[in-house]
C-alpha cells in the first residue's frame, strides 16, 4: 500500500480524520500538503508529521472560485500532486422548518462545492503527476444512505458528493484520475463531540450500539483513505466505501 | 445574544405561533420530545454559542425555565 514519494493535499488537516490521514501519509513516505482555515491547529499537525517536504496552507474552502488558482498555486511551489483527500466539513443539525439560504450554502458551500473545486484544481494541466494514477477521495457519510431527522442538510450535501464521485470517475478515467468517496459511520473527532454533545447519555449508548464495532477512531478512516490514494487501489474508481464498524448493517 | 431570533426557532421546533410562545408555554410529552430537544440544543448553540446537555435541558418544563437555563449558562 504505497504512498512512498506521492505528494497528497489533505484539507480538513487541522483536526480529526484529515489530522489523522495527514499523519498517516507522512509515515508511509508521502509529502503531505496540509489545509485548514485555523493556523496553530494546522502547525500542531504539522509538527506531528514524520519526514519531510510537508507544506502548510492556511486557506478558507469557501472561497470557492478561488479554489483551483490555489490548488495550481501549491503545485507551483511544492511539485506536482499525487492525490487530493477532501476531509473538510461541518455538521449540522437543522430541522426542515429552520432550513434556510444560509444554512443550505453553509454546509454545501465546504462540502460538494469545495470538492468539486478542488477536483477542478487537481485536474489542471501541469498541477498533477501525468501517466500513471493519480486519486482524488472525498469524505462522505453513512447519513447519504441512511436517513436520519434533522440531519438533512448534511445527508444532502454527502448525498451530492456520492454522485459526483461516480461521474467524475467516468470523466477523469481516461487521464488516470481515480475518484472514490469513504462513507463514514461515527468517529470520534471533535465533529464526533458536537454530535453526541446535543444527546442524552441514553441516546449515546444507543447510538454506540447501532455501531456494532463501536464508534470509529480517525485512524479508522485514514487507513481506507491512505488505501485509496496508494497504488494498491488502481483498479478501484467510482466508489462509495463504507467504512462504519457495521452502523449499516444495525 | 440574539434571544428574537432564537424564540423564532423555538416556534417552529414547538410548533406554535410566536404570539403562542409565552414563558408559561408548557414543555410536555406532546412537545418535547428528543427530536425538539436535540433541535433545541442546536438553536441554542447557533444563537448564544453554548451547549446545554441535553440531560438539562429535557428537564425543563415550560419556557421561562429553559430561558433562565440558557441566561445561567451565559453568565
Ligand atoms: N466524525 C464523524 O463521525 C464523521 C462521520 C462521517 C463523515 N465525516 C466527515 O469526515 C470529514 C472530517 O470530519 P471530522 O470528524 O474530522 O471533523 P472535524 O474534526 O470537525 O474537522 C473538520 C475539518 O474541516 C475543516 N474545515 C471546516 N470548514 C472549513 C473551511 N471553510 N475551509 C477549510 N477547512 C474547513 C476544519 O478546519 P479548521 O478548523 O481549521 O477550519 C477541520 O480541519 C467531514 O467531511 C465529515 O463530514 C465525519
Amino acid at each position: 500500500m504505497s504512498v512512498l514519494g506521492k505528494r497528497i493535499v489533505v484539507s480538513g488537516a487541522s483536526s480529526g480524520i484529515g489530522r489523522a490521514a495527514a499523519q498517516i501519509l507522512a509515515k508511509s513516505g508521502a509529502k503531505v500538503v496540509l489545509i485548514g482555515r485555523d493556523e496553530t491547529r494546522l502547525d500542531s499537525t504539522l509538527n506531528m508529521l514524520e519526514g519531510d517536504g510537508h507544506s502548510k496552507y492556511v486557506f478558507d474552502l469557501n472561497n470557492t472560485d478561488e479554489i483551483p488558482s490555489f490548488i495550481k498555486d501549491i503545485s507551483v511551489k511544492q511539485g506536482r500532486l499525487s492525490g487530493l483527500f477532501h476531509a473538510a466539513g461541518l455538521e449540522m443539525f437543522k430541522p426542515i422548518g429552520l432550513v434556510n439560504n444560509k444554512s443550505i450554502e453553509q454546509i454545501f458551500s465546504v462540502s460538494i462545492k469545495a470538492a468539486l473545486m478542488l477536483a477542478r484544481g487537481f485536474c489542471q494541466k501541469g498541477v498533477r503527476e501525468e501517466g500513471f494514477s493519480t486519486s482524488i477521495v472525498f469524505m462522505s457519510s453513512v447519513a447519504a444512505m441512511t436517513g436520519q431527522a434533522g440531519m438533512t442538510i448534511y445527508s444532502a450535501s454527502k448525498g451530492a458528493i456520492d454522485g459526483a464521485v461516480k461521474s467524475l470517475a467516468c470523466e477523469l478515467a481516461p487521464h488516470l484520475i481515480r475518484v472514490n468517496a469513504i462513507a463514514a459511520g461515527a468517529v470520534k473527532t471533535e465533529m464526533h463531540d458536537k454530535i453526541i454533545a446535543r444527546m442524552t447519555a441514553e441516546s449515546i449508548k444507543e447510538y454506540e450500539r447501532k455501531h456494532l464495532l463501536g464508534f470509529g477512531r480517525p485512524e479508522d478512516i485514514a487507513s481506507a483513505a491512505m488505501f485509496l490514494l496508494s497504488d494498491a487501489s488502481v483498479w478501484i474508481t467510482g466508489t462509495i466505501m463504507v467504512v462504519d464498524g457495521g452502523y449499516m448493517l444495525s | 445574544m440574539d434571544k428574537k431570533a432564537f424564540l423564532a426557532d423555538m416556534a417552529e421546533i414547538l410548533e406554535v405561533t410566536n404570539a403562542e410562545l409565552s414563558d408559561a408555554l408548557e414543555l410536555n410529552n406532546d412537545n418535547w420530545h428528543s427530536f425538539a430537544v436535540v433541535a433545541t440544543i442546536a438553536a441554542i448553540n447557533e444563537h448564544f454559542g453554548i451547549t446545554v446537555p441535553a440531560d438539562t435541558l429535557i428537564k425543563c418544563s415550560n419556557i421561562g425555565e429553559l430561558i433562565n437555563l440558557i441566561e445561567a449558562n451565559i453568565k
